[in-house]
């Protein structure tokens, strides 16, 4: 079998170099922001503003990506502050996947800026791989106009640790011979999957380095970390099973989330933000077709604490009506009444298909009835936009008919691949009773 | 190299084939003045695709004020509109 090639593609700070690409080729401004200390940061009227993305100057001054822009503006005077264009973000990441799939039909989307490739047995088509790559990322450049990092492995990981090493706009390969030059001698954090606390439980056990990780002793790692110690010990001697998978795995669950902009303090409001995260949590599931039955609520207080409960339902369900009355009574039993609140989540687990219902003797309620009404409801939100029909009571709320999830000038796909326009046509025509 | 992105009236002539011709345009100048300019001829068209957004790009020449100028004319599909890019000379 030919050996196996994976590319890794990552754009060099992705949301900075996009505004940037959009304001100097569409626009023909003559300021390029990746040349001058500037970032992407929120909007700051809404007190969301930490930064988004930066660029290469910003980075000497050491600001850091999701730090406050107040201090990043103390480390840094003079600096740009961009506002964030999500419409071009889901523009310019799908175009670039448009661009990787003409190369290669095996594309997974990682993230709205970060995909693999398989290029194993292009080489007659493309040439050797690394000269392929270089073309690649130049014809991102010349073509879409912003720079990207493009790693080689012969395994997903290790083309996804090439990728971070060097940036802007280069190639980089990492195969399993080039480990112990390239790979282990980098700080233990670097690794996929090695996060802050991670790292230090490491260094308390005297490992700092991925090297270091790689020759520690496979079984003390499980024990000290538990399974994750296992896959790390893996990871930092390149071995990386997993397959390169184009479509996206199901969902495992579904989850929002929001952050409110005051304190929470009565649980009028609170229940308001539950139900209007059932609302959210709820039309994603029917769109999916999917019932859980499991529903968790948590809530984290302004001093960042956080609590969490869930629950079994009789029955799954997506129906928002029996979701809000699950998230309520958890949320009874989880809050004392007085703790100032800043985060209240749901979460729906256990799915299912949503094809049956175990119904009760003892509950007389009409779900085919509730079912209905959630149907019309989502064909008039998806046929005339999400706040054409709302709940009385959110018409004088500060919380939106539908709360959590990306602001709404964002919800396009960025965290997740952006699912392609076609498609949804295709989907919707097929079987879906929904009028429109 | 003046006169950057400035968004321009543009009567064009979109052949049966789906090519689309600029013929004449007309921008605001600095001086709040109106100009009309008659394209002479198309030294060359490609389309760009920069972040994403599908644009065709435009030479032209034409002639202002008794002398001969280059220009960079730019549709983008998206918006629907004209913009001189840049006047070459």
């Amino acid at each position: 079998m030919a050996e196996r090639i994976i590319f890794h593609i990552d754009v060099n700070s992705a949301f900075l170099s996009w505004t940037a690409a959009y304001r100097v080729r569409v626009l023909g401004q003559a300021l390029d922001l990746r040349t001058v200390p500037s970032v992407i940061a929120g909007d700051r009227a809404s007190r969301h503003s930490i930064i988004l993305a930066k660029s290469g100057p910003a980075k000497k001054f050491g600001i850091k990506t999701a730090e406050p822009l107040g201090k990043a503006k103390d480390k840094c005077p003079g600096l740009y502050v961009a506002e964030p264009d999500y419409d071009l973000y889901t523009t310019a990441s799908r175009s670039m996947m448009a661009l990787l799939r003409e190369v290669s039909p095996a594309v997974e989307q990682f993230s709205i800026d970060e995909a693999w490739v398989d290029m194993t047995g292009t080489k007659e088509l493309y040439g050797p791989p690394v000269l392929a790559a270089e073309r690649l990322k130049n014809r991102i450049r010349d073509e879409l106009g912003f720079t990207v990092n493009i790693g080689i492995s012969s395994n997903k990981l290790l083309a996804k640790m090439a990728g971070d090493f060097e940036k802007p706009d280069k190639v980089h390969t990492l195969f399993p011979w080039e480990l112990e030059a390239k790979l282990w001698p980098l700080p233990v954090g670097e690794l996929f999957c090695v996060g802050r606390a991670t790292t230090e439980k490491l260094s308390r056990m005297g490992i700092t380095t991925i090297g270091q990780l790689a020759q520690a002793d496979p079984n003390f790692l499980q024990k000290k970390l538990h399974k994750p110690g296992l896959v790390v010990w893996q990871f930092a001697n390149g071995r990386d099973a997993e397959a390169l998978t184009p479509e996206a795995p199901a969902n495992k669950g579904y989850g929002n989330s929001y952050t409110t902009p005051r304190d929470v303090t009565k649980r009028d409001f609170a229940c308001q933000v539950l139900l209007s995260l059932c609302e959210t949590v709820g039309m994603r599931m029917r769109r999916d077709e999917q019932a859980g039955a499991c529903v968790t609520v948590h809530i984290r207080s302004s001093q960042f604490e956080q609590w969490s409960r869930q629950r079994q339902l009789a029955s799954a369900t997506n129906g928002t009506d029996e979701l809000y009355k699950a998230s309520c009574a958890l949320f009874d039993e989880l809050w004392d009444g007085k703790t100032p609140l800043r985060q209240l989540g749901v979460q729906v687990t256990k799915l299912t298909d949503g094809g049956c219902r175990q119904y009760s003797l003892f509950d007389g309620r009409d779900y085919e009835r509730l079912g209905k009404l959630d149907g019309a409801v989502d064909a008039i939100r998806d046929k005339f936009g999400e706040d054409a029909i709302m709940r009385a009571t959110f018409l004088k709320s500060p919380v939106g008919s539908m709360a959590g999830g990306l602001a709404r000038e964002r919800r396009t796909g960025i965290t997740k691949p952006v699912a392609e326009p076609e498609a949804l046509i295709v989907r919707r025509g097929r079987g879906d009773p929904r009028p429109g | 190299m003046t006169r950057t992105n400035v968004p321009v009236e543009m009567l064009s002539c979109c052949g049966a084939d789906g090519e689309l011709r600029p013929l004449r345009f007309r921008f605001e100048a600095p001086d709040h003045l109106l100009h009309t300019v008659n394209i002479t001829e198309q030294v060359d068209s490609r389309k760009v695709e920069y972040v994403g957004l599908e644009a065709f790009v435009y030479l032209c020449r034409a002639k202002m004020d008794g002398a001969e100028k280059l220009f960079e004319l730019k549709y983008t599909v998206r918006t629907h509109r004209w913009v001189l890019f840049r006047e070459v000379y």
